[in-house]
């Protein structure tokens, strides 16, 4: 199971810019935390040790050649949309919602773990069903249902970044699998007749975000602070930004949980643009890489497999800054490597090493 | 990946890529449009934000202390009310509610109410009982925020000297503004921020600055200056004067124990009296010193050797005519000596001395005196009074100035020139503040005596001195200023004061002032009394010597020094007496305040005199003149420090 030539096979660009991420990351967070009460650690530390446990899993995951994964793809998801349901019964209840569960120490987000759960199983389903000349609707009843009970589960938590995650992580792997035209266009007809109901059963509070969003004047005080001192904070960093630890906005404390959803504020008011596009060019290198990583796969497994996390990547960054720079609804989505939080830094890490187990295994047969 | 149809998978990569693109490229162009093209949109929103929503608090302020450790002005914690209109419902209630706690008006309580604002001040540093008022009536919207007032406990008292500090705790005059950077603390503001909820959370912010005030240890002594200002009081209300100031100085070092400036202001009510009222009058207001100012003809005279006491001048019998000019005495007189032109005060002798002493060099000794230059004293606006330069004199200035008209000075100027001849000569600097401490008392910044220049000789000193004590005696001007029991060294002065309305001078409006040094020969204070426009008696020795007096006497008393052997000081002795006294004097000059005396040789009495100004356990051992002590001369005496005194017979 285990090859010791599998470190000779370990893709050294993907795992340099995930490095070179992470390192932006810890040194953007000691300046987003350096004024804020810490506890036994600094938040950077703390940070540290998840990466490190994050990085471990990922080697681990690497290790295991990942037609086990296929093997075993819907007991993770089983596994895993038990602790999502385990969450909203013994949750512990944090900022109005029930999201973490606590295992001796620490507190763990099963939401999390359900992306890269619901890629497994996704994967497995559409590689075992393939259907030459593009799926039809009906064909994709099952894989909707694998996707919507977790999504719903979550959505009640209530998290509704982590549930729309889910379902842009479903479209986008039914797009890569080949659906039939008239098919897709129905299933967006569905999504877009869907979101009333999606709004009737939405809580208050993300009514007023998504209405903020779109008219983020109205309430400047109440629901619209966000968006407006997100943008304020980016904007004031201009072409060069105001440099390192010298943000003012963020250090007030005008913009709240600039540590972890907003944490893009920070590096945008510090670094200004230049340092904004170089770190959205680490991305789109990290995520056009992923693409290439599941193009070149040896099966259609791995493809599928690659491609769902490289999109989940994908939507988590597009969205993420989407929302801080005021281009899309404030939906409670961390920024990957860079974010506080220990559950989100294990994904993404798991993540990677999938993307290195279906790089490794691209000659093996 | 393995597809039937390869060319339809690139299709749908190569679709997957654009969007992929194509979603980066959105954020950059929406980077760039934030960060780039409206970036001058969020700054200012951002500083806006930033200023508006941050709320000064005052900040503490130090404690000022007088020299024995008397408090002059203290700062309280006092609370403040403050309303976050968006959170009143009814603010017309409200309004008329506080009212009549507040005591304002209920339609400007309205008026601020109605401020789109989130937060306004209604009432800053309200008392207590307001307080419990308004917290009795349990409304929604107002709080309070705990700030910082200044308190002056003795209120009068010193006022001019430590002035006051404003609503946000700045300094405005005196010795608080001059050392506000001192006394304040780093600037204090909240941060109002809405958390999720709609709760106001306030993040309390320090500026850059002191963390705890400094303290101001005055050289000022509270009860001298009650002692000053009561007298003065006193002294204006019975003479029906406009105004007066006293000054009381400390000769060897320059410190100033005490300045009276009336009519004075209460700085806790500060902004209830007229800005005029703040002035210090004492450093601010030049006038004409009059006869005053022929102690400093006389010494530049006596000091150049151009004359003697003895030496006798021809007063003209009252009318002196200098050219077109005639200037008169108040008394004829016929001949007089140097010693007793002093005494009574002649204008015709002092200008016949003048004339001996010519222009250039009585205008060197005038500004050696420091009558050119301000004194250099730690308070703000002072003025350097005005002395024409010797070539534009004519004749009749020359006269003139010698009996101190046509030349101006401050009140402080003529005390430190007085002073001068006080202290054998030394010119030195006056001065308010003796230490700057910490919180904890660790000295930051300590002044010590300055001396500025030597203007005389010791003996010219001794001269002048012994001249200055014939005006006290009885027939000169100032014998009204005469204490029993002490010698007292002085002058009267009586000016004309300039009428700007007539071009000339005016023959009521006048200043009487008196100023002296005592004990004569070992001045341990010097006062100038000056009142302004009295109308009830308008000369100087009767006028202000009395005041001289009362205060002199007082401070004898308070200081502890002991009247002269013999009573009433008829000059039997003298001599002798004098100058044995002027030895010790010499001694204790040389090792000043704070610092253990050379008391060898002296009697069991005399040495106990010397150190009760300091705050010292003695302890005694023998009897006799003192033969050793414990610690040497000149080491400093700390507070509590023992000082052994051993003493023996003598043979």
């Amino acid at each position: 199971m285990i090859d010791r030539r599998l470190w000779g096979q370990l893709d050294v660009r993907l795992i340099t810019l995930a490095f070179v991420l992470m390192t932006i990351g810890i040194i953007n967070l000691y300046s987003a935390t350096i004024n804020l009460p810490g506890g036994e650690f600094n938040f950077y530390q703390r940070q540290l040790c998840w990466l490190g446990i994050g990085t471990l899993l990922g080697l681990l995951v690497f290790f295991v050649d990942y037609r086990y994964y296929e093997r075993f793809g819907y007991h993770f998801y089983l596994l895993a949309l038990l602790a999502v349901v385990c969450v909203l019964i013994y949750g512990i209840v944090v900022g109005g919602g029930q999201r973490w569960i606590r295992i001796g120490l620490f507190t763990l987000q099963p939401s999390e773990l359900m992306k890269i759960a619901l890629i497994l199983a996704l994967a497995r389903h559409f590689a075992n069903y393939e259907r030459r000349e593009g799926y039809r609707l009906r064909d994709l009843s099952i894989p909707a249902v694998i996707t919507m009970v977790p999504t719903l589960l979550i959505a009640k938590q209530p998290d509704l970044g982590t549930a729309l995650i889910l379902i842009f992580i479903f479209l986008s792997i039914v797009m890569f699998v080949k659906i039939r035209f008239l098919s897709l266009l129905i299933l967006l007809m569905v999504v877009i007749l869907a979101t009333p109901f999606f709004w009737a059963g939405m809580k208050d509070y993300q009514c007023r975000r998504i209405l903020t969003f779109l008219y983020p004047d109205m309430d400047p005080l109440g629901a619209g602070y966000h968006i407006i001192q997100s943008k304020i904070a980016v904007g004031s960093g201009g072409i060069w930004g105001k440099g390192y630890l010298h943000g003012t906005q963020c250090k007030l404390q005008f913009l709240p949980e600039h540590h972890t959803d907003f944490i893009f504020a920070v590096l945008g008011e510090e670094w200004g643009f230049i340092g904004c596009g170089v770190v959205l060019a680490l991305y789109l290198a990290l995520i056009l890489w992923g693409l290439n990583i599941s193009v070149r796969a040896k099966d259609r497994y791995g493809a599928i497999l690659a491609f769902g996390v490289t999109a989940m990547i994908f939507w988590h960054v597009v969205i993420n800054i989407g929302m801080v720079l005021g281009i899309m609804p404030v939906v409670g989505l961390p920024l990957p490597l860079l974010s506080y939080g220990g559950s989100s830094a294990i994904v993404n890490l798991m993540g990677i090493g999938l993307l290195l187990n279906v790089r490794a295994r691209r000659y093996i047969f | 990946m393995k597809d039937s149809t390869p060319y339809h998978f690139k299709i749908r990569v190569f679709v997957v890529l654009i969007i992929f693109v194509l979603c980066f490229g959105m954020i950059v162009v929406r980077a760039y449009q934030l960060q780039v093209l409206e970036r001058e949109k969020s700054v200012k929103l951002a500083q806006h934000q930033y200023y508006y929503r941050r709320i000064s608090l005052s900040p503490h302020r130090g404690t000022i202390y007088d020299s024995k450790g008397r408090e002059l002005a203290v700062s309280i914690t006092v609370n403040s009310l403050y309303a976050q209109p968006a959170k009143i419902e009814n603010k017309k209630e409200l309004a008329t509610k506080l009212a009549p706690i507040l005591s304002i008006d209920a339609h400007k309580i309205y008026k601020l109410l109605s401020n789109p604002k989130s937060f306004v001040w209604l009432q800053r540093k309200i008392t207590p009982t307001q307080q419990e008022k308004i917290e009795a009536l349990k409304l929604k919207g107002v709080g309070f925020i705990l700030e910082s007032r200044r308190f002056y406990p003795n209120s009068e008292l010193g006022a001019h000297i430590i002035g006051f500090a404003g609503m946000d705790s700045q300094g405005l005059e005196g010795l608080e503004k001059v050392y506000d950077k001192y006394l304040k603390t780093a600037e204090r503001y909240v941060i109002l921020e809405r958390d999720a909820l709609g709760r106001w959370i306030y993040i309390p912010v320090k500026g850059k600055g002191l963390k705890s005030p400094y303290n101001l240890h005055l050289t000022l002594d509270l009860r001298v200056q009650y002692i000053a200002e009561r007298e003065l009081r006193q002294g204006v209300t019975d003479l029906k004067a406009r105004g007066g100031i006293v000054v009381v100085m400390e000769p060897f070092t320059g410190k100033i124990l005490a300045t009276a400036v009336q009519p004075s202001f209460n700085p806790n009510i500060f902004e209830e009296y007229s800005p005029d009222r703040w002035r210090n009058r004492v450093v601010t207001d030049p006038f004409e010193p009059g006869s005053l100012l022929k102690i400093f003809l006389v010494a530049s005279a006596l000091e150049e050797e151009i004359v003697k006491e003895s030496d006798i001048f021809y007063c003209e019998n009252g009318a002196y005519k200098i050219g077109t000019n005639t200037i008169h005495d108040m008394k004829r007189h016929g001949w007089l000596s140097l010693r007793n032109i002093i005494r009574y005060s002649s204008n015709i002798g002092a200008s016949k001395i003048g004339t001996r002493v010519g222009p250039e060099r009585f205008y060197h000794y005038l500004g050696a005196f420091g009558f050119k230059e301000k004194t250099g004293i730690d308070l703000l606006g002072e003025s350097r009074g005005c002395i024409r330069p010797p070539n534009s004199w004519s004749q009749i200035d020359l006269a003139n100035i010698s009996f101190g008209q046509g030349v101006s000075a401050t009140a402080l100027q003529l005390i430190t020139a007085l002073n001068c001849i006080a202290n054998d000569g030394n010119l030195m600097k006056s001065y308010l503040v003796e230490r700057i401490t910490d919180e904890r008392g660790r000295v930051v910044v300590e002044f010590s005596p300055e001396l500025r220049r030597r203007v005389l000789s010791e003996g010219t000193c001794r001269r002048i001195t012994s001249v200055l004590k014939g005006v006290v005696r009885r027939g000169g001007t100032g014998a009204l200023a005469h204490l029993p029991g002490y010698e007292v060294a002085g002058k009267t002065g009586t000016a004309q004061k300039f009428d700007h309305t007539k071009g000339g001078y005016s023959e009521d409006k006048i200043i009487a002032s008196f100023m002296g040094f005592v004990p004569a020969d070992e001045p341990r204070v010097a006062i100038l009394v000056v009142l302004d426009e009295p109308t009830r008696s308008s000369y100087g020795g009767v006028g202000a010597a009395p005041i001289f007096k009362r205060i002199a006497e007082e401070l004898m008393r308070y200081m502890e020094i002991l009247p002269k052997e013999g009573g009433l000081g008829k000059g039997i002795n003298m001599v002798k007496t004098s100058a044995t006294r002027k030895q010790e004097v010499k001694r204790e000059r040389r090792f000043p305040h704070h610092m253990m005396p050379d008391l060898r040789g002296l009697c069991m009495r005399r040495a106990l005199t010397r150190l009760k100004m300091e705050t010292v356990r003695i302890r005694l051992a023998g009897s006799g003149t003192l033969v050793s002590q414990r610690p040497a001369p000149g080491t400093p005496l700390k507070e509590g420090r023992e000082v052994f005194l051993k003493f023996a017979p003598t043979k």
